[in-house]
């Protein structure tokens, strides 16, 4: 299944497939490049998430259907996935505890487990980036293994503190500024993921891989952490 | 040179043209709400139209200006004034040093852009100046801030036929719809309703988004896998209800889409007040490709 779709005037979307999969993923990263490489002049933005890409023009530079014509040359060429692994893992330190993550209490409750085996399945994922959205730097990552899997909250909170670790259903992210949300929170990284912090961008691309790696109550404040 | 904010209003924020090339991070654009009535202000005064200004909302602003600058006031239809003597909107205005000037709360249409000669000069933030505060990057003008200005060589002013300007409308306005994304999926009793009955604005609406109170869909969608949104998308609810996405709307949703407001339209639903009436009719994708370059060969020129 490959179809393109008009957003506006100036803007439209590429479907790959109609459900999530890893594997697509990569696929999706590989064209986001190859696009942005092939056709610079015309693109203002390019946004790869989950099975799509969405992509905005200058419609004052080509028209619509002139873009959909070359869309379609660069996505019938066949690619060799294998060549392309270009984006770096991501390792962020995470205090896993209960006065930073404040539905962890309810969780081990809920699923009968103790801190260290939550913390354990949590961190043992390569997680991949499904995404960015929600909020700058926001990346939804995925899978979570089934026995650690809690729907999102009922009621959202107002306000999560920045660096804080959600979960909700099948993904994980870091809340990178104070906003409000609606994942269960289960720890906090003492890492600054805004988009203030440049050094953290070339990580984050949808295609790329997040590490959560356990760190004391000690190492979270050590390393700049805030309870 | 500067102005010294005497009284900031209930949201007034700093905005240019947008920040763009950056929603992959899921930075959303942000910008002038009235695309319109921001490129207007600064052709009037002949700046470069990447100049920021301020964008004001439901008035009750005033300032001092502190050097001789010239401004020009677009937007809302409203009373303005230097030193209680009543200015023209969409005209050159020149302060002196000590002049107060003051916008009223509006009559017609709720956001005016005060731009000012050589634009404002504050800080930029991945290329643009532009406030996004449910993003965190800038904030609310505060009263007693100093805002500076750029100085320029530039001398040139420019008058406008007054056809030109915007016309707001307390009264119905029907917004053009381009049928896109999953818009097919809808069935044709969900768009008969959409494009037949008369919405109005709920109390919800945002330089995010827009939520509009109507009757609902009855065949209701419960869902898509999140993809990168339009500026104008109108998404519909699970509870069959539209909202309509503006400049600071996160950048990745998972609503079904019906279409997306023809970007030349968005000016009047930003300009949208509390039970505005809102209709929808559709537009081809060559009407309006044709006509927001018609537009853009007006006021985008560098």
């Amino acid at each position: 299944m490959l179809e393109i779709v008009p957003a506006g005037e100036n803007s439209l979307i590429i479907y790959f497939e109609k459900k999530i999969d890893s594997n697509l993923l990569q696929r999706i990263s590989y064209y986001s490049k190859t696009i942005k490489e092939e056709l610079a002049e015309y693109l203002v933005e390019i946004v790869p998430s989950y099975v799509s890409i969405f992509i905005s023009f200058n419609l004052n530079l080509i028209s619509q259907f002139e873009l959909i014509q070359k869309l379609e040359r660069i996505l019938i060429k066949k690619i060799n996935l294998k060549l392309y692994r270009d984006i770096p893992i991501l390792e962020i330190p995470v205090y896993y505890g209960v006065d930073v993550g404040l539905d962890l209490k309810d969780i081990l409750k809920k699923k009968q487990m103790k801190l260290d085996q939550f913390i354990t399945i949590h961190s043992q994922i390569e997680y991949e980036i499904f995404a960015i959205g929600f909020a700058p730097n926001f990346a939804f990552l995925g899978k979570i293994i089934d026995d650690i899997r809690v729907p999102r909250l009922q009621t959202p909170r107002i306000f999560v503190p920045a660096g804080s670790v959600g979960i909700a259903d099948s993904q994980t992210g870091v809340y990178p500024i104070n906003s409000s949300g609606g994942w269960n929170l289960v720890g906090k990284t003492p890492l600054d993921l805004s988009i203030s912090n440049k050094k953290i961008s070339r990580y984050l691309k949808v295609g790329g891989k997040v590490r959560f790696k356990p760190i004391s109550r000690k190492e979270f404040i050590a390393q700049g952490g805030s309870l | 040179m500067s102005i010294k904010i005497i009284k900031p209003g209930i949201l007034s924020t700093i905005q240019d043209i947008g920040r763009y090339g950056h929603m992959h991070q899921g930075i959303s654009a942000s910008g002038a709400l009235d695309e319109y009535s921001y490129y207007l202000g600064n052709f009037i005064l002949d700046n470069p139209r990447n100049c920021a200004s301020i964008e004001v909302t439901y008035g009750d602003f005033i300032f001092e200006s502190l050097d001789t600058i010239h401004i020009c006031v677009t937007g809302a239809e409203t009373e303005i004034s230097t030193n209680n003597q009543p200015n023209q909107l969409n005209k050159v205005i020149t302060l002196h040093q000590g002049d107060i000037f003051e916008i009223k709360y509006p009559i017609k249409a709720i956001r005016n852009y005060v731009c000012v000669k050589g634009g404002i000069d504050s800080e930029i933030f991945y290329n643009s100046r532009s406030c996004n505060l449910r993003e965190s990057i800038g904030n609310k003008i505060t009263k007693g801030q100093v805002i500076k200005t750029f100085s320029v060589n530039n001398h040139k002013l420019n008058s406008i036929d007054p056809n030109l300007a915007p016309k707001y409308e307390n009264d119905l306005i029907t917004l053009r719809v381009l049928p896109t994304y999953q818009f097919h999926e809808f069935s044709d009793n969900a768009k008969t309703l959409f494009f037949s009955q008369i919405y109005t604005v709920s109390k919800d609406f945002d330089r995010s988004g827009v939520r509009l109170n109507g009757k609902s869909m009855m065949d209701l969608k419960t869902g898509i896998i999140s993809e990168g949104v339009a500026y104008g998308a109108i998404e519909i609810t699970p509870k069959g209800l539209p909202i309509i996405l503006m400049k600071d709307a996160p950048t990745i949703g998972g609503y079904h889409k019906i279409g997306t407001v023809f970007s030349l339209d968005m000016p009047y639903l930003a300009q949208s007040n509390l039970n505005q009436k809102i209709g929808f009719k559709l537009i081809t994708f060559k009407e309006a490709e044709f006509l927001r370059r018609k537009f853009d060969n007006v006021f985008l020129k560098e």
